[in-house]
């Protein structure tokens, strides 16, 4: 498989009261054409700020400071607005957690879809509203002439992640972000949408970056997955791999942490403390306070992504050094 | 909607009765009275009730009509239409304020949309270029315009082209009262005699729209829909100026509703500082002259527009917003 998206060393800096946020600290993630890649971590691990990064959206006080992001063999990161603009919503699109506040209240759901496909593909309102109806229909909203014309406020939620969806498959995008789609879904919900991306994604053929802090749906989607931990990416296997055997220290912990079904457990188990506070990062590796192993060199040297078992499988740790 | 608009009319007419009432009372128990001999003693006593029983405010035997009672009789007028007569200047009242209200909407018509075409433009720049150079100065700049009241600025407007300004090249010959002499067939003329009286109107409305917008600009480019358009692959130009702006300017809608009777009331003074001829400065004069009719005519005309803007406003809102539905 060819290479569609790769990140090559991504920094991306905040300033914020107090100082400046390292928020993404050197990642290093390659998509490959078709693929669904998982990006895991807790709130504040910097995965959604990679997405924006890519897409370069992030807001006035974020900034990427060094690496590069290659799509195809354009780097993203040196593009000119207009360029970047063109690549956005067509090559690649997003989609968002909050699906009750994505869509602008004051227009048509199928207004706000076809201004897409208007725009890049440079077709009549007619055209445009023509394919928007029919992606409704893709993704499984019945009588999407009328819904068309409805505005959001007049959807459920999840069948406003369904528009969010529709829009951004509308121009057909080698690559879809799809950052936390579920979480603000009832479970219920959540299984139809993401059975939906699955079924899409088949007929589309578009990578997908599936952002999310829930491995259940790392599980069941991706065929790879990254584990972030305070800006940096500490674990990247194919999915069967990672569950099966889990070598970063903070990924044998979020794994522990699933209740299962039939094993009797007294408790969860949790991972103690919390994540550094990202004005002071200790120095070295950002998840010693928290780690069971502690490994020598870990107080000093941050632990370098290195091919471990297998050259699929890459983990940051000192302890396999 | 039509349920709606129904009841808002129906509580309109109680507004306008309760305000009827009140402003009515308010009129016959401040001191002083249309004619007397205090105030002008050349007259004689005898010729004083004479005028108040012309008036219609005293009976036959010169004891004044209780409130009650000539309040009933205002309001039996007032279902005909008819607004009594000035004290002052023995016209009907509904004949006086038809001759002068085209002149008022139109300074308050100009000044409205002087504000509106300067303060909206104005804020959402500020908006869109947030502490930037020009966003700190509008900023300090309309802080300023809202403290100051119109009337005070119309008489330093005065002051400056009247007094400073008149042996002074910068002096540009603004006819300083006056409405017009060509009238409507010399449009130029009235364009000139208006700069003054709009720019002491509209300053504070500018102040007031361009901080609004920006405010509400600034709370709509924060929303998680704007961001889906920019990964929509849109110009920076296009959301700010159709994702955005189309959610911050509904706000303003219901801001005009209530700024038109604020321009209305600052007219009051300002018509009476540039002489112009509108219902301002006719219900000026009548307070100082104690043309109970007038003033009640003048309140009651505001009062109604007020209540009407207001529906407008809403009815806009409704319009303007697929969320709102009556």
């Amino acid at each position: 498989m060819s290479d569609l998206l790769r990140i090559e060393d991504l920094h991306t800096q905040f300033h914020v009261h107090g100082g400046t946020v390292k928020a993404v600290d050197g990642v290093n993630l390659t998509i490959p054409a078709r693929a669904t890649v998982g990006l895991v971590g807790e709130s504040g691990s910097g995965k959604s700020i990679t997405a924006l990064s890519i897409m370069r959206l992030l807001e006035k006080n974020g900034r990427i400071t060094q690496g590069h992001v290659w799509f195809h063999d354009r780097d993203l990161i040196g593009l000119p607005d207009e360029e970047m603009q063109d690549i956005r919503g067509n090559d690649i699109s997003m989609i968002f957690q909050e699906p009750m506040t994505a869509l602008n209240p004051v227009f048509t759901v199928g207004d706000q879809i076809a201004e897409a496909v208007r725009l890049h593909q440079k077709v009549d309102h007619q055209a445009g509203l023509n394919r928007a109806i029919e992606m409704l229909r893709l993704v499984g909203i019945s009588d999407p002439k009328r819904r068309a014309g409805q505005y959001p406020h007049e959807l459920s939620g999840g069948m406003r992640q369904r528009v969010m969806i529709a829009m951004a498959l509308s121009t057909s995008p080698e690559l879809l972000i799809a950052d936390e789609p579920t979480t603000a879904l009832d479970v219920t919900i959540q299984a139809q949408i993401l059975k939906l991306m699955r079924n899409l994604k088949g007929e589309f053929g578009s990578a997908i970056l599936l952002i999310t802090h829930d491995l259940g749906v790392v599980a069941e989607m991706c065929d790879s997955v990254a584990v972030m931990y305070a800006g940096r990416i500490v674990e990247q296997a194919t999915t069967e791999e990672l569950f099966a055997s889990p070598k970063h220290p903070y990924t044998q912990g979020l794994l522990a942490s699933i209740p299962r079904l039939g094993k009797k457990q007294e408790r969860l188990h949790v991972i103690t403390g919390s994540v550094p506070n990202p004005l002071a990062v200790p120095p070295g590796c950002a998840f010693r306070p928290r780690c069971p192993i502690k490994a020598p060199r870990s107080d000093r040297d941050i632990p370098p992504l290195t091919a471990n078992g297998s050259a699929e499988h890459l983990v940051a740790c000192w302890q396999y050094e | 909607m039509t349920f709606y608009l129904v009841r808002r009319v129906a509580i309109g007419i109680f507004l306008l009765l309760l305000m009827s009432a009140i402003f009515f009372t308010l009129t016959r128990i401040t001191p002083g009275a249309p004619v007397s001999v205090g105030e002008n003693p050349r007259i004689h006593q005898d010729q004083v009730n004479r005028r108040l029983h012309s008036l219609g405010l005293t009976d036959a035997n010169g004891n004044p009509y209780s409130i009650p009672e000539s309040y009933v009789r205002y309001l039996g007028a007032l279902v005909h239409g008819n607004l009594g007569d000035s004290y002052q200047y023995n016209e009907p009242v509904t004949t006086l304020l038809m001759q002068r209200l085209p002149n008022s909407i139109l300074l308050l018509g100009a000044a409205l949309l002087v504000a509106l075409g300067i303060g909206i433009p104005l804020g959402i720049y500020a908006s869109t270029h947030q502490y930037s150079k020009i966003d700190m100065t509008t900023s300090i700049v309309s802080y300023i315009g809202v403290s100051i009241p119109s009337f005070v600025l119309g008489i330093y407007l005065l002051l400056i082209f009247a007094v400073f300004l008149k042996q002074s090249p910068l002096h540009w010959g603004f006819p300083l009262f006056g409405m017009h002499t060509g009238g409507v067939d010399d449009p130029l003329d009235l364009l000139i005699h208006m700069v003054l009286p709009v720019t002491s109107l509209a300053i504070l409305q500018i102040a007031i729209f361009s901080r609004f917008m920006r405010a509400s600009m600034l709370e709509v480019l924060h929303q998680d829909y704007i961001r889906t358009a920019r990964a929509k692959g849109l110009a920076v130009e296009r959301v700010n100026y159709k994702h955005a702006l189309r959610n911050a300017i509904l706000p303003i809608i219901t801001l005009v509703g209530i700024a038109i009777p604020q321009i209305v009331n600052g007219a009051i003074i300002t018509e009476g500082i540039f002489s112009w001829p509108g219902t301002g400065q006719l219900a000026f004069g009548a307070v100082v002259d104690r043309d109970y009719p007038v003033i009640l005519g003048v309140v009651m005309l505001v009062a109604a527009g007020t209540v009407l803007f207001n529906l407008i406003a809403d009815v806009l809102y409704a319009v303007a917003d697929p969320r709102i539905r009556y």
